[in-house]
């Protein structure tokens, strides 16, 4: 049985991996400038999961708006203010990660094959609670 | 209807046939009289791929990972998937089914790596 260690490396890098691909679909079917309904982003089930963790990755206008703050404001004053908005941001990048790994694993799977919502959402609850309770068990020390 | 949802795909005639339609034209007119025919075919070459690599692996080692050759096959078939929208021959939705049942392959294959 594999450690938890190696089940958390294996979903990070497993996740990373779907996401490259889905990512280089992206950009070919950008670059060959295909037909706006043809584009895999714009299908529902594609773009509820990816559309807004794309656009919470993308740091560039976030990185540029924190360094024209940073500009403008004086050395000595709001501090606290820009370390607090940093830690936000990080935090909402690290759910947007896991609600968009939720839905490409978990959502979309379910939709595509045609699973009715209300075993979808069976099915759903049970894997939260065993989420939860093998946490509560690893917190416990039952499983190592 | 497949699988309980509806697919959209392409009918295109022969009066999509002309001088500017090109290769993208021409392929994708079997799809006027059965719309999965380029799925169809793409699963083919994912099960030749896959059994290809699987056999000469067995061949060359000895002993062969039948998953890692259908991963490894699933990534190129997600490539040839993304090739046939941009000819107009796989229409976007059968490119999602593709690439659902292909991460599940990859997943269940890189959860079983050691």
């Amino acid at each position: 049985m594999s450690s938890l260690k190696n089940i958390l490396i294996n979903m990070v890098t497993l996740g990373i991996l779907i996401f490259a691909i889905m990512s280089t679909i992206i950009i070919i079917q950008h670059d060959s400038n295909l037909n706006e309904q043809n584009k895999i982003i714009n299908n529902n089930n594609i773009s509820d999961s990816f559309d807004n963790l794309e656009s919470s990755l993308d740091k560039e206008s976030n990185a540029q708006s924190s360094l024209g703050s940073l500009e403008e404001v004086p050395p000595q004053d709001y501090i606290g203010d820009l370390s607090v908005a940093s830690m936000v941001s990080s935090t909402r990048t690290g759910k947007d990660v896991i609600s968009g790994l939720w839905s490409v694993y978990v959502k979309l799977p379910m939709s595509i094959l045609g699973v009715d919502s209300l075993i979808a959402s069976a099915i759903s609850t049970i894997l939260l609670i065993l989420i939860a309770i093998g946490i509560w068990a690893i917190w416990k020390g039952a499983i190592s | 209807m497949e699988g309980g949802n509806i697919i959209m795909v392409n009918y295109p005639d022969l009066s999509n046939l002309n001088n500017q339609s090109g290769i993208g034209g021409l392929m994708s007119l079997p799809n006027s009289s059965y719309p999965f025919f380029w799925a169809w075919i793409l699963g083919g070459i994912w099960v030749i791929i896959s059994l290809t690599m699987y056999f000469s692996e067995k061949e060359k080692i000895g002993r062969g990972k039948i998953l890692s050759s259908m991963s490894v096959a699933s990534f190129v078939i997600v490539l040839l998937s993304t090739i046939g929208t941009i000819l107009g021959i796989v229409s976007v939705d059968i490119m999602i089914y593709i690439l659902v049942i292909s991460s599940i392959i990859i997943g269940i294959w890189w959860f079983s790596v050691k």
